[in-house]
């Protein structure tokens, strides 16, 4: 079973208008988004049946609302694209998610034979030398 | 050499003709085979005690995750059905085999089926059974 967290992960977020990058890339423009998702492989007898990703993604900005913008966003498009949005703890109803493009419907990507979910288990939020960091840690899934 | 471990496979024969079939999900298959013993200790024996090995009492665990459906294997459905079972419904043939080696084969009944859930991680299932009347083992390898 090939892995696509990390391509759903980046694709839905970028769908919402969010642009995430790579914990090691250097951002020197506020605000921004950085992720890390380590996967795992569970497996059955039978071969590997889920992908297990630990995220942990966090938007980083030297204006708490902006900081916050982006939580809202990161919550409301992983809770859209990786599961039932009614699960989310804060469907972020004030921000504006942008509006896919018709042709995007058209799209297919190699991830779509595969169920994914997502499940939050720990939010952070901490602010040092006037820079707002908000972690979010999340539990993601890939099943067959 | 060493064996990987999901070369090793516990398999129920189910309907009829019997078909021998594995657990959907499984993850684990645990075999025992524990020896009966009877201890003797005669004035001759000069004080070391006598064991003798009067029979087996053999048992397999096999744990797996709960699939509901499956086209090849046997499903948690089907398995709560058998541990249902009664009498000489419930009596089933088994085999336990790896690849190209030797197989155990026999008879058993279920003795425990337990299934847990929790609200993250998921749901599993662990079933044991209990060999009845005397295994064989030979190399009429199916798997």
């Amino acid at each position: 079973m090939t892995e696509y967290l990390h391509e759903k992960l980046v694709d839905t977020l970028r769908a919402h208008g969010v642009n995430p990058a790579l914990s090691e890339d250097e951002i020197d423009r506020y605000p921004y988004v950085t992720f890390e998702l380590p996967v795992e492989y569970r497996y059955t007898k039978d071969g590997p049946y889920k992908i297990v990703g630990n995220l942990t993604i966090r938007s980083v900005s030297d204006d708490i609302d902006e900081a916050e913008d982006l939580r809202a966003g990161i919550m409301a498009a992983i809770a859209g694209g990786f599961g039932d949005p009614s699960e989310a703890e804060d469907p972020a109803e004030e921000v504006e998610v942008v509006e896919q493009e018709a042709t995007e419907e058209e799209i297919v990507h190699d991830y779509d034979e595969f169920v994914f979910s997502a499940r939050i288990t720990d939010v952070r939020k901490d602010c040092m030398d006037g820079v707002w960091v908000i972690e979010l840690d999340y539990i993601l899934n890939q099943y067959e | 050499m060493a064996l990987e471990g999901y070369n090793i496979a516990f398999r129920i024969g189910v309907g009829s003709p019997k078909v021998y079939k594995t657990f959907a999900g499984r993850t684990q298959d645990d075999l025992t085979i524990a020896a009966r013993t009877r201890e003797r200790l005669t004035k001759d024996d000069a004080g070391a005690t006598q064991v003798a090995v009067i029979g087996q009492d053999v048992t397999f665990r096999a744990t797996g995750l709960v699939e509901l459906t499956s086209s090849t294997a046997i499903t948690r459905d089907q398995l709560i059905g058998f541990a249902l079972q009664a009498g000489a419904n419930a009596v089933f043939v088994f085999q336990y085999a790896t690849n190209g080696n030797d197989m155990l084969s026999g008879s058993c009944v279920i003795t425990n089926l337990s299934e847990s859930s929790n609200a993250s991680d998921d749901a599993t299932l662990t079933v044991d059974f209990r060999v009845v009347g005397a295994p064989t083992f030979d190399d009429d390898t199916t798997s």
